[in-house]
């Protein structure tokens, strides 16, 4: 052992400054464990995770964005159909509407014209009567004026039926 | 070879020592090692605070440290969690060595002296400091080793009495093979011996004879190759602190258990 330390000493060996050395490097040891390895690490974790939540992120937003296309063809495609039913169902009332008014529209105006022929009717028949109580008078006055005589209430009376039963005839 | 002459001291290979206190003596390199974690300690103190996850300049280079020793570690052991478990004291070993070794580069710093004697010396140019780094590995491996294999298990790698009985118990040839086998691991202490001496004397010689070619060259050649000899000296102040903190890594895994039942339980 004397040998070696001998041996030792000729390339510069002291225990002393050898132990002195192998503190100063347990110093940095420490320093460097605690405030640059440990605090690095940390900071390397939390950066790592940082970046596996945003890629985790990332990826469920694209699966979300994939599921709520999926939804957004899916509510579309139910839309279309019921678009479709509605538009089916519109004709349909539409076209049955359209029937039934026709109907209305047509009995109302069958209606309206076996009423006017009605009133038309009456009309005419009232104006004949009209005209015939007219005419009456009318030849009884003539006939007042050609006999140039009065005419007593029953003749008078008698004269315009046999009037008006020539205007029948 | 008159034209050929230097007149820049070679530093010595002892250590010198600047002043002392009582009779424990502090030499330069251990003033120099002081200084490094004083300005460590100031420098991450002012630094931890400012670190965030948007990193800044700074940050970036230290991170660029960290993740590199980290991933050489890892790639040494070839086991996320062994380098997880010793990258601290691995990680400390580098970037010591590192820092060192470069901290030796700094131009005029070991010009600055105190009654002759440079007040700043290559810390890994000094025997002490590489001895000191290699008996310190070596024993916080037997500390690992006894925690993976036991103390007995520890013991048993050196003094094989149990396989030399178990050898003779199947038969003479056998046996003679487990004692081949004892007397390799008794080998096995001197070559721990072995691996303090090799590792701190590759890092000692190759950072001394580094600085002494360096004085040489810059005595003797003013221009261009001692330029040549400093980008050379960077370039081996890193291969330098990777050799060493790779040797030490490796003696790390052949220290534990190759199924480590360590790693298993992680």
């Amino acid at each position: 052992m004397e040998g070696l330390l001998a041996i030792l000493s000729k390339v510069g060996f002291d225990w002393q400054v050898a132990f002195a050395n192998l503190v100063n490097f347990l110093i940095i040891f420490f320093i460097l464990k605690h405030l640059a390895f440990k605090p690095l690490q940390k900071v390397i974790e939390k950066r790592k995770s940082e970046i596996q939540a945003g890629l985790d992120d990332t990826a469920l937003a694209k699966t979300n964005l994939l599921t709520a296309e999926q939804k957004k063809e899916e509510i579309l495609m139910i839309a279309r159909q019921e678009a479709n039913d509605i538009i089916a169902k519109a004709k349909e009332t539409g076209d049955s509407l359209v029937v039934k008014k026709t109907e209305e529209a047509q009995l109302e105006y069958n209606k309206i014209i076996t009423d006017g022929k009605k009133k038309s009717q009456k009309e005419f028949e009232r104006m004949e009567r009209e005209v015939r109580g007219q005419a009456a008078s009318l030849i009884v006055a003539s006939v007042e004026k050609i006999l140039n005589e009065d005419l007593d209430e029953k003749q008078d009376k008698k004269l315009r039926e046999r009037a008006l039963d020539m205007m029948r005839q | 070879m008159e034209w050929f002459q230097f007149k820049r001291a070679i530093p010595s290979i002892q250590p010198d020592f600047i002043f002392s206190i009582g009779s424990f003596q502090i030499s330069n390199t251990t003033l120099y090692l002081f200084a490094i974690a004083l300005f460590l300690f100031v420098g991450l103190l002012i630094m931890r605070p400012k670190l965030s996850t948007l990193p800044g300049k700074g940050q970036l280079m230290l991170e660029m440290m960290y993740e590199g020793v980290l991933g050489l570690i890892m790639q040494i052991t070839a086991s996320e969690y062994h380098a997880k478990k010793v990258f601290h004291i691995l990680g400390a070993l580098f970037l010591f060595i590192g820092f060192a070794n470069f901290s030796g580069l700094i131009p005029g710093l070991t010009s600055i002296t105190y009654d002759g004697i440079s007040i700043f010396r290559t810390p890994t140019a000094d025997f002490n400091t590489t001895f000191a780094l290699a008996f310190g590995s070596v024993i916080v491996l037997h500390i690992v080793s006894i925690g993976d294999w036991g103390f007995f298990g520890h013991l048993g790698k050196f003094f094989k009495f149990k396989e030399v009985f178990q050898g003779f118990k199947q038969g003479i040839g056998a046996g003679f093979m487990s004692l081949i086998d004892f007397f390799l691991g008794l080998l096995d202490i001197v070559g721990e011996l072995a691996k303090i001496v090799s590792l701190s004397l590759r890092l000692f010689g190759n950072m001394y004879a580094g600085e002494v070619l360096m004085v040489i060259l810059i005595g003797s050649l003013a221009y261009a190759v001692p330029s040549l000899w400093f980008a050379m000296s960077m370039l081996s102040a890193l291969v330098q602190a990777i050799v060493f903190g790779s040797l030490v890594t490796v003696f790390y895994m052949l220290a534990i258990k190759s199924d480590s039942s360590s790693e298993k339980r992680a």
